[in-house]
């Protein structure tokens, strides 16, 4: 094949395919919108290996198309996820739902062929954008809330990525390449954490579990895909072999099998499983052998089309029932079996049973750290696997599809709801049968696994067996209540409404008093200046008011001296100019000089406080003879 | 799909069950030993020196047993220390 084929970037048949949706009709836009995802995976397929669609952006060239086996594998699985899930979707009559979608797609798709990192950052802002507006879609306060959080976290970041990209090329002479990172300097330390954050590794995970199950029944299912796997990929080409997410990765697995424990909530509870499965990937970057990273793509691959298959399903038990909690569910493989089948194959395969894809791909996660002889993270690991199949395989659906009959009233969903999971759950278990089909196109060849070995396949069916038993023993303690549980968001949500008290209360009337004093200020500047001589007359006289008040108390005296101040006020401004003769300036010029004169010859030899001192004297001597005046009623002669 | 809810919801297929549970939990240790002891050699497709724990033939069975009890426990024990709440807590 030749690369004429792939002139176009798969990002872009998405993305201005999702723009052209608007303008086709009726039934003819259910076939277009599963063109789409045909026509990009064919475009992957047929992609040469190589750089292509490079465009000259000021001094940079920014690569659309950096095509390789790890990037090629990645656009694989998100075409054909798209395509499920846009089967799955097919029923939704209202158009922006699918052009998010399908922008969502196009940007994750985008991040996955870009080769430098301006391009990763635009589609990076394109995912968070787009898939806020799947939140958004469901239009419940609940979901516009849900959003808002979900989009702060995202746009922090996008703008911590920006940030470490910023620095990196700084660090690097300008270089925007994006390849294997030397992890260590400020720059990409904050690309990783910015990675991090749409990977959902504790503990910023909290945005996953907030928003996801708040999302529209389709589009929960589409974002279960993209925006941790593109992370999973970023991260694997630019941080593989970083010991400290091998470390992550692993807790990262525990974490969210503790809260799915808890979880009352269907989709929250799944949603918490992708924290744990996307722990898998990122211990396996973290492990960085040739092993590992095949196991980590492998497991992405196997994660996309599983994890979209339970959300379908318990997207459609929602979307049936209307219901979302374990404590209000019960007994629907009566009313919806097929749903309830379906549901199981993707359970099957995310517990990793024989035959099934999560069978052959945890698995060489898990092998290759028994490879590297790290036995705890086997041991972590293999942990996170028991929880897996406890929740979603077992206390899911027990408490969904059979335990105690809620007696509600059901059925299977539309058609294209159950072609879509039935496309899905034939992927899961084609590639759990023929596990070669995965293998072949992993990003490090050969392949040195074989995951059907006896040992392999024993272990796993003990492990399954007597997770089965523990779970039937204590099947009691694990029924849903009717809570939530506290996460990370505690802090931006509970502190969002500290800070918002802050803000009101605070801040808000420190503002205002600023606000005031200052008003007052102005005010004052303004009646003073229309005639300050004048007004400095009625700032004295005011003085010797309060210094009648506190001499003299309530005399006849005080009431005069009032009086007199009223009247001044009330003629105030009165004329400004003064018209004297010029004798009397002359006057007052020789006063001045004189006083001038003497403090001149007299200041040196006193020291700093009996000069206070006698300026202290001076004017309350002057304040004296006014306050006096004023009882005798002499009116200001300073304004004339 | 009427089949299906009769031969569940009928006592009998529920003891069946468990009968059947019971003897591939016996199969299922006893092949560990075959696979360790006998008839094929564990083979990881790569020759490598296996982790202590690997060489035990029930030690899968013992080890999800144990871990399933644990989650299920502990993590009850950490949510009932003050991480479940209310439902309207963010509402307050």
């Amino acid at each position: 094949m030749t690369s004429d084929i792939a002139i176009v970037p798969p990002a872009a048949i998405f993305i201005i395919g999702a723009l052209l949706i608007p303008l086709i009709p009726g039934r003819l836009k259910q076939i277009y919108l599963l063109l789409i995802p045909v026509v990009a995976f064919l475009d992957v397929l047929y992609m040469q290996e190589g750089v292509y669609w490079i465009h000259q952006f000021m001094e940079y060239n920014l690569i659309f198309g950096r095509v390789d086996l790890l990037s090629k594998c990645f656009g694989y699985v998100f075409t054909i996820a798209a395509f499920c899930m846009a089967l799955y979707a097919l029923h939704v009559k209202e158009t922006g739902q699918h052009v998010a979608a399908y922008i969502y797609v196009g940007s994750a798709l985008g991040v996955v062929f870009a080769g430098d990192l301006f391009t990763l950052f635009i589609f990076w802002e394109f995912l968070a954008w787009s898939s806020v507006c799947l939140v958004w879609y469901r239009r419940r306060k609940a979901s516009i809330d849900a959003g808002f959080r979900y989009l702060m976290v995202h746009v922090v970041g996008g703008v911590i990525l920006l940030g470490g990209i910023i620095l990196y090329m700084q660090e690097n002479g300008g270089s925007i390449a994006f390849d294997a990172f030397d992890y260590g300097s400020p720059g990409t330390i904050l690309i990783l954490i910015g990675f991090l954050i749409n990977a959902a590794v504790p503990p910023l995970h909290a945005w996953l579990p907030d928003a996801y199950p708040e999302a529209t029944i389709t589009g929960a299912v589409f974002m279960t895909a993209f925006t941790t796997k593109t992370a999973v990929y970023v991260l694997a080409r630019g941080f593989a072999g970083v010991e400290l997410l091998m470390w992550l990765g692993a807790i990262m697995a525990l974490y969210g099998v503790v809260y799915a424990v808890l979880e009352n909530d269907i989709r929250r509870l799944l949603a918490y499983h992708i924290i744990s499965q996307v722990g898998y990937m990122v211990c396996g970057i973290g492990l960085g052998t040739a092993m590992a990273l095949n196991g980590t793509v492998a497991h992405a691959f196997s994660h996309i089309l599983y994890k979209g298959l339970l959300f379908m399903g318990m997207g459609t038990v929602i979307y049936m029932t209307g219901k979302n909690k374990l404590t209000e569910l019960g007994g629907l493989y009566k009313v919806m079996p097929l749903t309830m089948i379906l549901y199981m194959i993707g359970a099957f395969s995310i517990s990793g049973f024989p035959l099934f894809n999560g069978f052959i791909s945890k698995s060489m996660i898990i092998h290759a750290a028994a490879l590297d002889h790290n036995a705890i993270i086997f041991l972590m690991l293999e942990c996170a696997a028991v929880g897996t199949f406890l929740h979603t395989g077992l206390k899911l659906p027990y408490f969904v599809f059979f335990g105690k009959d809620a007696g509600i009233k059901a059925r299977d969903p539309p058609k294209n709801m159950l072609l879509g999971m039935g496309a899905t759950a034939f992927a899961c278990t084609l590639l759990g049968v023929y596990p070669q089909i995965l293998y072949r196109i992993l990003p490090f060849q050969p392949v040195l696994y074989h995951p059907y070995t006896p040992a392999h396949v024993v272990g796993t069916i003990q492990l399954l067996l007597f997770t089965y038993v523990a779970f039937l023993l204590l099947i009691k303690k694990l029924a849903g209540e009717p809570t939530i549980s506290l996460d990370t968001d505690w802090f931006y949500r509970k502190g969002g409404v500290i800070f918002m008290w802050v803000v009101n209360n605070p801040l808000a009337r420190g503002t205002q008093w600023t606000i005031d004093a200052t008003l007052d200020v102005k005010d004052f500047a303004v009646w003073f200046s229309k005639n300050p001589v004048e007004a400095l007359g009625i700032v004295v006289d005011k003085v010797c008011i309060r210094v009648l008040r506190i001499s003299e108390g309530a005399t006849a005296g005080e009431a005069r001296a009032k009086k007199v101040f009223a009247s001044r006020i009330q003629a105030y401004p009165g004329e400004p100019v003064r018209r004297d003769p010029i004798g009397v300036s002359v006057l007052l010029g020789t006063i001045f000089l004189f006083a001038y004169l003497v403090i001149y010859v007299v200041a040196p030899h006193l020291s700093v406080y009996s000069m206070i001192g006698l300026l202290v004297v001076a004017v309350a001597a002057g304040i004296g003879v006014r306050a006096r005046e004023m009882m005798r009623g002499v009116k200001g002669r300073l304004g004339g | 799909m009427w089949f299906l809810q009769r031969w569940l919801d009928n006592p009998k297929t529920v003891k069946k069950m468990i009968y059947l549970l019971y003897v591939s939990l016996i199969i299922s240790c006893l092949l560990g030993f075959a696979v360790q002891y006998g008839i094929a050699p564990p083979d990881h497709g790569e020759e490598h020196d296996a982790l202590i724990f690997e060489k035990i033939p029930v030690f899968s069975a013992i080890y999800g047993f144990v871990c399933c009890v644990l989650i299920i426990i502990l993590s009850k024990a950490f949510g009932h220390a003050g991480i479940m709440v209310e439902e309207d807590y963010y509402d307050k």
